[in-house]
Order: C-alpha cells, then sequence, then structure tokens
C-alpha cells in the first residue's frame, strides 16, 4: 500500500512536467465524451440544441473537472511554490540594482557566519582525532594559584599504580634534541613518552610500529619514530627511514616508525617521540615537576569521580612528603577542555559579533524590502482585487525573499570558503595539525537555515505590511506617488535604530581590542622588536660539557657576528624574553625572608652586549663589560622590579646577594646596574624580579647557559641570517640553529590570536558600521524622494537651502542619536564579557566609548548629508508641478 | 444522489473497476453510461466527477490508458484494468459484501426487537 502511495507520488512529481501536452491530451479526452454523449443524445430524438444542453449538465462543469483533475495530477503546493519562485526571479531580475546590493549584503552577512561557524564547528564540535576522545583527560598536579602544574615522576607513578578510574595513563616530557649527521643539523622537538602513549590514544604510525614495554626501560636499545613532517622534511618521504640509525644529540637511535600526517598531540611541528625510560631515581622524584600526564577514563567513570580519586591519592603523597608536596592536590581536566578551553570565550564573541553583522544585513535589507513593498502597493493590490488571499501575497513576497536569502548564502558559503587559508590560523596551534576547515555537513546545514532564516526576518515583517495594504486607497491612488504609511516608517526607523546600536557595540568590541593590542606591543616598543634578529644555538654532547668550552664558541660567535655589516650589537642570553623562563632563589646578604615566601629572581646568564643588542635600558650603574671575566668579582644587574621589591627607597647598587641559598657554595655577587623592565613571559604577565649574570662567571649554573643569540641590525634583520648562519658554522659546523626569527615575529606569536581577533572584530565591526551608514542613507534618501514636493513647496515659500538640509538632516540624527544611545547601553552591559580578552584596559573604558561613540555619529552625518544636500537641489518649480 | 455523499464517493473507484472488468478497455464516456445504466439510472452523476477518479487508479497503478478510436470512428482515451487493479476489484468487492452483510443484519426487523 505504501508502495502505491509512492507510486503515485512519483506519477504526480512527474505531473509537473509536460504540462503542456498533458493539458491537451485532457482537453481532447474531455471534447471525444461530450461529443458521443452528444452523437448519442442525436440518436435517441432530441434536438441538436437539447442535444449539447443535455451532455453538459450531465457532465458538469468542464472547467471545474479540469481544475480538478490538474490538481491531483500535480502538487498543487509545489506549483504554486515554482509560479512564485519564478515569478519572484522575474522580479527580482526586473530590479538589478536593488538584488545587487541585497545579495551582496546577505552574502557578507552569511559568509562571515558561515566562515566563523566553520571555525567554532571544527574546533570545538568536532571531536579530537584520536579513538574514543571523549574519555582521554588530562591529569594536573595543583598548588595555590596553579591550578594546572605539570606533574613529577614520583606522583605520576603513584597515581598510575592507585587510580581506580583509568584503564591506562601515560606520561610525556618534552625535550629537544639536536639532530646531527645525516644533513644540516637541526634542532628537534621531541617528547619522551611512556610505551603505551600511541595506544592509549588509539592511533598506530603509518609506517614501521610503536615502542614496546621492554624499550621503555633504562639501558634499553634506543629507539625513536618520527613526525610526518620531519620525515618529509629531512628524509624526503622515503620508507627506508624504519630502521636506519640517527644521531640525537650524539647518541645513536633507531627509527622503528613514522607518524601518519594528521597526528599530532598538543605541541606542533614536533619531530619525534622517544621512550621516557624511567630510571629507578627517577620514579621517586617529587620535586622535578615536568610531566604532562595523559590518562583515558574507564567507561562510565565520569570526569568527576575520576578527579575525586586523583585528589585522595594526591593527599596521601601530600601526607607522606611534606617537604615536596605539602598542599599539593590534582586536577583531572578533559583534554578537548584542555586543548581548545583558550578559544571559547574570543570563538563565542566572534558568533556574536557575525550574528550582528547578519541582523544589521538583514535589517539593511529589509528597509530596502519595505520601501519596494510600498512602490509596489499597486502590484499587490491588484493581485488582492484578483482574489490572492492574503496569506498568498504574504507568501508571493516570503517567496522573494527567501530567495534572495538563499542567492545570498550561496554567496556567503564561497566568501566562507575562500576565508579558511585565513581561519586556520586561529585554530588553537595545539590541534592545527588535524583540524582542518571545511564545509561540511554541519556547516552547510547551517549555512541553510541561517539563509532561510533570515530570508524570513527580513521578509516577514515588509510582507506582512505590504499584504495589509487598503485595497480602494491602493488602486485610487496613481502610480506614481505610492508611499508608504506611518506604520511602515516608524518599522523602518526602528530598523535603522537597531543598526546604528548593533553596530555601535561590536565597534567599541573592535575599539577594546585594539587598545588591548597597542598597549600589549606597547610593552615592547621601546625595545624596537622589529630590528631585532634571534636565534638558537643549543650546545649539548661532550664537547660543550665544561664551562670553558661553552665561554669559548660564544666569544667565538660574537667576535664574528659582531663584524658583519649590518650588525649594530649582537649578544648571548640563557633565553630571549616571551620564550623562557628560570627562576631561582636568592639569599640577600644580612637579610632573612619570611618563611612562607621565599624571595626569587628570574636568572638570565648573558654577554656584555646583550643588553644593547636587545634594546634593554641602563636606569642605574653600568651594565657588564670585557672585565667582568672569570678573575674579577662575580657581579649581577638586576631589572627595576627587583630593584623596588628588595631596595624599596635605596640604591641596590653595591648591595650583595647569592643566587641559591645561603649555606651553599655559590659566590655573592654584588649588583653593580639597574636596567629597565622587560615583561619575560607573557604580554599581559606582571614583570617578575629578574638578575642577569655574565656569563664567563657562571660556570656554577649550568642550566641557564646561553642559549639565544640576539643581533640587532642596522638593516633588514632577517638579510642578515646567512651571514650568521655562516659566522657560526665557522665555529662548529655541526652545531644546529634553530627558532630564527626577528623579536617582532617573537611578540607575534604571543600576541598571535588575539591579534586575528582583534583584525577579524574590527572587520566585522567597520562592515557593520558602512551597513548601518548605508541604512541611514537608505531611509533619507527615501524620504526625500517622498517628500520632494513638499520640499518644493518649502522652498516656493522662501525656506532657504539651510532649512532644507536642518529637516533632512534632523529627521535622520535623531534615528541614528537613539541608535547610539541604545547602542552604548548595549555595550556597556556585553563588553563585561570581553573582560578575560582585556589587558590594561577598563571593559567600561570612557575614552573608547565616547571616541566610538563620536565616530558612529560622524559617519551617522555623513549618511545624513549626502540625501539632504540632493534634497536642497529640489527644483521648486518641477517639484511642483509633478504634484 | 447527493453530489457529496462519502458512501457514494468511496464507491465510485470500486465502480469503475468494476465497469472495466465487464466491459474490457472502454472510454470515460462508456464508463458513466454503464454506471448509469447498471444501478437503472437510480444513480446519476456528473460524468466530470469520474476524471479524476480515473486519474488517480491510474496513478497508483490499477488501471492503464491508451489512445484509441470509438465506434463511429472518433479519437478516444481507453481505460483497462490492470493485474493489480483486479486484485483490487477482488479485495474490495469482498470487503464491501462483508459490509452490506453486516449492515443488513444490523438493520433488518429482529436486530430492532432484541
Amino acid at each position: 500500500m505504501i508502495a502505491r502511495r509512492l507510486r503515485a507520488w512519483l506519477m504526480r512529481l512527474g505531473g509537473l512536467f509536460n504540462k503542456e501536452r498533458r493539458d491537451r491530451e485532457l482537453a481532447e479526452e474531455l471534447e471525444a465524451h461530450l461529443q458521443m454523449h452528444i452523437e448519442d443524445n442525436l440518436r435517441s430524438g432530441m434536438t441538436p440544441e437539447e442535444a449539447r444542453r443535455d451532455a453538459h449538465i450531465r457532465f458538469g462543469g468542464v472547467e471545474a473537472t479540469k481544475e480538478k483533475y490538474r490538481d491531483r495530477r500535480g502538487v498543487p503546493a509545489l506549483e504554486n511554490l515554482i509560479r512564485d519562485l519564478r515569478y519572484a526571479l522575474r522580479m527580482l531580475r526586473r530590479s538589478p540594482g536593488f538584488t545587487t546590493v541585497a545579495v551582496a549584503t546577505l552574502a557578507l552577512g552569511i559568509g562571515a557566519n558561515t566562515a566563523i561557524f566553520s571555525l567554532v564547528s571544527a574546533v570545538l564540535f568536532r571531536p579530537l582525532n584520536y579513538s574514543e576522545p571523549e574519555r582521554l583527560v588530562m591529569v594536573w598536579e595543583a598548588e595555590p594559584g596553579a591550578p594546572h602544574d605539570t606533574v613529577a615522576v614520583g606522583n605520576y607513578a603513584d597515581w598510575r599504580e592507585q587510580n581506580q578510574s583509568f584503564t591506562d595513563i601515560t606520561a610525556l616530557d618534552l625535550r629537544s634534541y639536536n639532530l646531527t649527521g645525516d644533513g644540516e643539523p637541526e634542532k628537534i622537538n621531541a617528547y619522551g613518552v611512556t610505551a603505551n602513549f600511541f595506544s592509549l590514544l588509539g592511533v598506530s604510525p603509518a609506517l614501521g610500529r610503536t615502542f614496546t614495554a621492554e624499550e621503555d626501560r633504562p639501558g634499553a636499545n634506543k629507539v625513536a619514530i618520527i613526525s610526518h613532517g620531519l620525515w618529509q622534511s629531512r628524509y624526503g618521504g622515503e620508507r627506508s627511514v624504519v630502521g636506519r640509525d640517527i644521531l640525537l644529540n650524539g647518541e645513536k637511535y633507531t627509527v622503528i616508525g613514522v607518524m601518519p600526517p594528521d597526528f599530532q598531540f598538543e605541541v606542533p611541528a614536533l619531530g619525534l617521540w622517544v621512550p621516557v625510560a624511567f630510571t629507578p631515581e627517577q620514579l621517586n622524584n617529587r620535586s622535578w615537576h615536568n610531566l604532562e600526564v595523559v590518562a583515558r577514563l574507564k567507561p562510565g567513570v565520569t570526569v568527576a569521580q575520576a578527579n575525586d580519586d586523583v585528589q585522595a591519592i594526591t593527599r596521601r603523597i601530600a601526607a607522606a612528603y611534606p617537604d615536596d608536596a605539602e598542599g599539593m592536590s590534582a586536577a583531572v581536566v578533559p583534554l578537548h577542555e584542555h586543548l581548545t578551553g583558550d578559544v571559547r570565550r574570543p570563538f563565542t564573541m566572534l558568533l556574536i559579533a557575525v550574528g550582528f553583522v547578519l541582523l544589521i544585513a538583514c535589517a539593511n535589507v529589509a528597509g530596502v524590502m519595505l520601501s519596494r513593498a510600498a512602490a509596489r502597493q499597486r502590484e499587490i493590490a491588484v493581485r488582492a482585487a484578483l482574489g490572492a488571499s492574503r496569506w498568498r501575497i504574504v507568501r508571493q513576497l516570503l517567496t522573494e525573499s527567501v530567495l534572495l536569502g538563499g542567492l545570498g548564502g550561496g554567496l556567503g558559503l564561497l566568501l566562507a570558503l575562500w576565508s579558511f587559508a585565513f581561519l586556520q590560523q586561529l585554530v588553537p596551534a595545539e590541534i592545527r595539525a588535524s583540524t582542518t576547515l571545511k564545509l561540511d555537513l554541519p556547516v552547510l546545514g547551517f549555512t541553510l537555515v541561517v539563509s532561510l532564516l533570515a530570508g524570513m526576518i527580513f521578509g516577514l515583517a515588509p510582507a506582512l505590511q505590504a499584504a495589509k495594504t487598503n485595497l480602494n486607497e491602493a488602486l485610487k491612488q496613481g502610480t506614481s506617488r505610492t508611499g508608504y504609511g506611518a506604520a511602515q516608517r516608524r518599522l523602518r526607523g526602528a530598523f535603522v535604530v537597531a543598526e546604528v546600536a548593533l553596530a555601535l557595540v561590536l565597534l567599541v568590541g573592535a575599539g577594546l581590542l585594539i587598545q588591548t593590542l597597542s598597549r600589549l606591543r606597547g610593552q615592547y616598543a621601546e625595545l624596537r622588536p622589529e630590528s631585532v634578529l634571534t636565534m638558537r644555538t643549543q650546545l649539548v654532547g661532550a664537547k660543550y660539557r665544561e664551562h670553558g668550552q661553552r665561554v669559548a664558541f660564544y666569544d667565538q660567535v660574537l667576535a664574528r657576528v659582531e663584524h658583519l655589516p649590518g650588525v649594530v650589537a649582537a649578544g648571548y642570553t640563557s633565553a630571549v624574553p616571551l620564550t623562557w623562563m628560570g627562576a631561582n632563589g636568592l639569599t640577600l646578604e644580612g637579610r632573612q625572608s619570611e618563611p612562607n615566601a621565599p624571595w626569587n629572581a628570574i636568572h638570565r646568564q648573558v654577554s656584555p652586549d646583550y643588553f644593547r643588542a636587545m634594546g634593554i635600558a641602563l636606569r642605574q650603574g653600568r651594565v657588564f663589560n670585557g672585565g667582568d671575566d672569570e678573575r674579577a668579582m662575580p657581579v649581577a644587574v638586576i631589572n627595576e622590579t627587583m630593584a623596588r621589591q628588595f631596595w624599596p627607597g635605596e640604591s641596590p647598587i653595591g648591595k650583595r646577594f647569592k643566587a641559591s641559598d645561603l649555606n651553599s657554595q655559590n659566590p655573592w655577587l654584588a649588583i653593580v646596574g639597574v636596567v629597565a623592565d622587560v615583561r619575560q613571559m607573557g604580554v599581559d604577565e606582571p614583570v617578575k624580579a629578574e638578575m642577569y649574570v655574565p656569563y664567563r662567571q657562571a660556570a656554577t649554573y649550568p642550566a641557564f647557559a646561553p642559549r639565544d643569540l640576539v643581533v640587532r641590525a642596522s638593516v633588514e634583520p632577517t638579510s642578515l641570517v646567512p651571514a650568521v648562519r655562516e659566522a657560526v658554522h665557522e665555529v662548529d659546523p655541526y652545531q644546529p640553529l634553530a627558532n630564527i626569527r626577528t623579536m617582532s615575529e617573537v611578540l607575534s606569536r604571543v600576541t598571535g590570536a588575539r591579534r586575528l581577533g582583534m583584525i577579524l572584530l574590527t572587520a566585522f565591526a567597520a562592515l557593520a558600521l558602512l551597513l548601518a551608514a548605508l541604512g541611514i542613507y537608505g531611509v533619507l534618501s527615501y524620504f526625500v524622494v517622498q517628500h520632494t514636493s513638499e520640499i518644493g513647496v518649502r522652498m516656493a515659500l522662501g525656506a532657504q537651502r539651510r532649512d532644507v538640509l536642518r529637516l533632512v538632516i534632523s529627521k535622520g540624527m535623531r534615528l541614528a542619536l537613539l541608535g547610539v544611545g541604545l547602542g552604548l547601553l548595549g555595550a556597556f552591559m556585553l563588553m563585561r564579557l570581553m573582560k578575560s580578552l582585556l589587558f590594561e584596559v577598563k571593559a567600561t573604558d570612557p575614552l573608547t566609548f565616547g571616541l566610538i561613540a563620536l565616530l558612529s555619529t560622524l559617519v551617522a552625518l555623513l549618511a545624513c548629508y549626502i540625501p539632504a544636500r540632493r534634497a536642497t537641489k529640489v527644483d521648486p518649480i518641477i517639484a511642483l508641478r509633478y504634484e | 444522489m447527493s453530489d457529496t455523499s462519502d458512501v457514494w464517493r468511496g464507491t465510485l473507484a470500486l465502480m469503475v473497476l468494476k465497469s472495466l472488468e465487464m466491459m474490457g478497455p472502454i472510454h470515460g464516456y462508456g464508463i458513466g453510461r454503464r454506471i448509469e445504466q447498471t444501478s437503472d439510472h437510480l444513480l446519476s452523476i456528473n460524468h466530470g466527477t469520474l476524471y479524476p477518479v480515473l486519474l488517480k487508479l491510474e496513478q497508483e497503478g490499477f488501471i492503464s490508458s491508451e489512445w484509441g478510436v470509438s465506434d463511429n470512428n472518433r479519437k478516444a482515451k481507453y481505460y483497462r484494468l490492470t493485474r493489480a487493479g483486479r486484485k483490487k476489484l477482488e479485495r474490495e468487492t469482498r470487503e464491501w459484501e462483508r459490509t452490506t452483510a453486516i449492515l443488513a443484519r444490523f438493520l433488518s426487523p429482529e436486530e430492532k426487537l432484541s
């Protein structure tokens, strides 16, 4: 029976085609029927007249039959829709200007939404590409003020032995190796992992195999798995790389596998994985917190239950090892949240922003549709007079607007596709390799729904308004002088107010972010980071074990680089600001720290010229010079924050401290100078106390040995790279160079996501303002056209150009100012959500609010002025004749 | 007979099928005449109402149609029963008979008395 129904429906759908032939055949069939009837009637003795009449009466209405037959033949609702669509297309084609503007406006609005939704969907909604990713969690140590801390091996071992919640748990140790022997020396980031790492994530290598438990023991044969990236870049994708021996920090490792291109765990551009192979001593170490721990929940165990479980174990650890773990707790966090938690808020902000842009676009198109509907009043009235129901007219007009929405949506998809290359940069680096932006089913569905909704939103109000048309009035009026009534005018005014308000909210958001970013970058402006080149030469292996060997390397490299043309100054440092931070405890001569608040400072070992090369200004005393060598008195330079913190109100010059506790053999360091603060860790993290020591005197702190070469250039800094590389290789041909970039690039990496967010938000805000201005312009232009004769009369009666200007402008500005007011109020309420994205700018920063309000008002004024000026050009005589 | 009587509207399709079974391939006019004659002119239908019914039956695959030539050399569309239509006719006939039997028993004098 269902098959029959289906067949019938298919036939009916088929009935939509070839209509003319079918109609002709029906007419013939019915005609034949009547003729046969008439002939029979004639045979039974009726007059021709009677025969004809009788046949027709017995048949019933021929046209009514045809009508019923046609309804049955096709699908009337569908046919109406097709007819409406055809009609709508014709109407849109007839006014190409309107259609182009409307479709373009909608395409921008829908395109922006599609693009941002693709990003959000790819990053926040799509599961990570590990097996059953929802069961993966990160396990952290936690301390007051540091809720997600890396883990000591001993604590990891206890969690592994004692937990009830995980099917498996693995530990990762981030390290770097110098890869040498088979090509240019290269510094490679690597993870030391436990053997179960890959199976826990549920990933397999593209080539070869993963680690065995035997290989994850100290003293086992050394093996490594390399990433797809390293495989391609260094080994040309040769399959024979599996089984080959490579040199890492001078030690031989056998490559046993290659991972697929879309495999990534956290660190982007990681080169390889090696077994972490914990020694028994490491497994008891609870003071060196360097591991990331990942675990897989048992089926049915919740994150909260796992958290309680790990907390309980950690409490026992804290009680058993008070020296290392007093006050320590733990935290279990879903992996997805760990990887994408940071972007949740900025993405939400962008989604809201594009939502606003689309609303403004809709309001704009709706405004134009309203005036079009007014101009089409006669057409609509004629249709109503011919019997079209109000619902039928609304449907016709809605078809038009939904069609516009669809066209805009189609074009918007293209825009979104085109934006993906840029948006890809907004994907958090931790999941970028495994995340591609694409127009998949959810995105296409989203676009479809948004397009249809947009069509409904901007179409419904004008359609309902139009359908209310008063038949008599509309038909009585001439063709040229139709305008819309008070209701439409109010509606259009409301659209403009809403547009201005929404645009203003976006502008305020963008303004706050711009200020944040400029303040963030301002932190480093003094360094003039754009002319500083930095690169890393990490000295490892036997030939740099002794302090003297390292010093010789630095001295020789600096001596060569300093004399390169285009180099202003060159220096070495433990690490350039923003990339690494190592600190150590302090003992001040003759003073005692509070028991719970030990003193410490960030520790950098530098060459004398480092300050000049990096652009760090001297505030007091002196910086290092060649005389501060192994035989001289040990000295230090400190930053202003350290001076203020420990010697408030007095000069720290000549004061002495130890970079360790009192009883150590380390020498007392005498402060010889104070330099300007540089934010060490993040652009938005407060400056910490910092000490610099000359690397020649720093034999006792090998962990802080210089790694980063800093070169201040008088030419384009990247143009110096070949010469600097050559200089380094003259000293040691096997020394890899890594992280070659300008200080500006270092800075951009830290501010990157914020910067892109700001660029996008600014672009959206600008678009919103433009659309709102167009909205004002549209309303006023229409107003001027509508009131041409009135303006003419006024001018004929002696109104000045100025009066006309004032009339029109005040009309537009009333709406704009209302919008500005509402927008300020909205921004005031919404900007609080942005607080976490801001830096040194209040979410209610009066300056930003004021400037943006001013900017919006000025743009609105401009949008009002153009139609107002046109109004003053009205020639009274023509205007009156027009009436 | 009232044109809108639900009972008759539902049975029109059945009458069409039965007519086609009795008369073989025939045109719409023939079907209309046959229904009138069989009902002894007690049932007079607007012939026009036959055509939507014929279309529906054809769409459902119970009858098929082709152009032919009538007795007096007129081009007309002829309808014929398909196998599915024959089965449907048998089924509907049985059901109709059962329905009338039940109704007859229901409306018989004994039923009224008890």
